[in-house]
């Protein structure tokens, strides 16, 4: 390799010393044909480049779409399944407003999770983020936590729960659509995944 | 005469000059061939990942259901290739899904019936390899 360097330099030094000592420069045919090849081949070499770019913001894209609907999921499981209680349609959570209490009742409106101290905690779409409210009756505060990012925008978000039998405790389904926030994306490039999952609350 | 000889380049030097950027323009296009055939192969294997476990989060669902349905009825081997997600008793599972994926789920329910062990595996060929993503999890009757 040095071998080669070396070679090309000294070649490159003698080229230099013939032409500039006779003040001789590059024809017109010669700059013309060096244009022509540098012509073709920078487009190849730029599409290459943009097609490789293009792929590899893709995998980012759905990698982002992905974290964001797997962490989104997995916290409201997580949190329902530890903490939920009993299921609720408005807040203060009372016995009133209790809901999917009775047998093969279902309710898919604004859902409010009562845990076991009392507090309640919620699930809504703010800005096509996922939002987690979770209120605190001893000190009357209320804390808002995204559970998404603004890479992503959510859509189709439904907390639905059921009720079967006397014996089982209601059902929670969670659904919901995370795709790229970028609207002009073109359809070919926008990532989007479906999430759904069921969760049984605690007795 | 002599002087067209001085400042030309001999054979030799042209051919090292070729030889050495072909050999340069070719190292350069395999990288590039592989990074994109790699990169692509990832976004499969990141939406093969995803099916496998939107299947679990699926079966869980049925589980938290009806878990004496489930245990009497489901148990053994399906493929799961429609979306959405339905109980399908196809004899052979094919390449379906998305048009690249096929999803298979082994179900089975241990002595005692209060644990099914499932394992799912979203598969699909891509240049000539075979590529499968796993998933193993166990559905409690009590969580």
């Amino acid at each position: 390799m040095v071998m080669l360097i070396r070679f090309l330099l000294k070649q490159y030094l003698v080229f230099m010393n013939n032409n500039f000592h006779k003040g001789r420069g590059f024809t017109f045919i010669e700059i013309m044909i060096a244009l022509g090849v540098i012509s073709l081949v920078m487009p190849v070499m730029f599409s290459i480049f943009f097609v490789v770019a293009r792929q590899q913001s893709k995998v980012f894209i759905l990698q982002e779409v992905k974290r964001n609907g797997d962490n989104a999921l997995n916290v409201i499981q997580t949190l329902s399944r530890q903490y939920g209680r009993t299921l609720h349609s408005d807040t203060p959570a009372t016995q009133a407003n209790s809901i999917c209490v009775e047998d093969d009742s279902t309710y898919s409106d604004d859902i409010y999770i009562k845990d076991a101290h009392g507090d309640t905690f919620h699930f809504l779409i703010s800005d096509s983020k996922i939002a987690s409210l979770s209120a605190r009756v001893a000190t009357g505060t209320t804390e808002t936590v995204f559970l998404t990012t603004d890479k992503v925008s959510i859509s189709n978000f439904s907390l639905l729960c059921e009720k079967q039998t006397p014996f089982d405790p209601p059902i929670l389904t969670i659904s919901f659509t995370s795709s790229q926030r970028n609207p002009d994306a073109r359809p070919d490039e926008s990532a989007s995944l479906n999430y759904q999952t069921k969760i049984k609350l605690k007795n | 005469m002599l002087e067209s000889k001085k400042n030309g380049l001999t054979l030799i030097e042209v051919l090292i000059m070729v030889t050495f950027l072909s050999v340069l323009f070719i190292s350069i296009t395999t990288v590039t061939t592989v990074s994109l055939r790699t990169s692509k192969v990832n976004e499969h294997k990141i939406i093969a990942t995803h099916l496998s476990e939107e299947l679990r989060e699926w079966l869980r669902g049925e589980k938290e259901q009806d878990w004496e349905t489930f245990i009497s009825t489901r148990m053994g081997t399906w493929c799961f290739t429609t979306e959405p997600i339905e109980w399908d008793e196809a004899s052979e599972c094919v390449y379906d899904l998305k048009n690249l994926y096929k999803r298979e789920a082994v179900l089975s329910l241990n002595v005692d019936e209060t644990q099914v062990t499932t394992l799912i595996t979203t598969s699909w060929n891509e240049n000539g390899n075979a590529y499968s993503v796993p998933i193993k999890t166990v559905f409690s009757i009590y969580e």
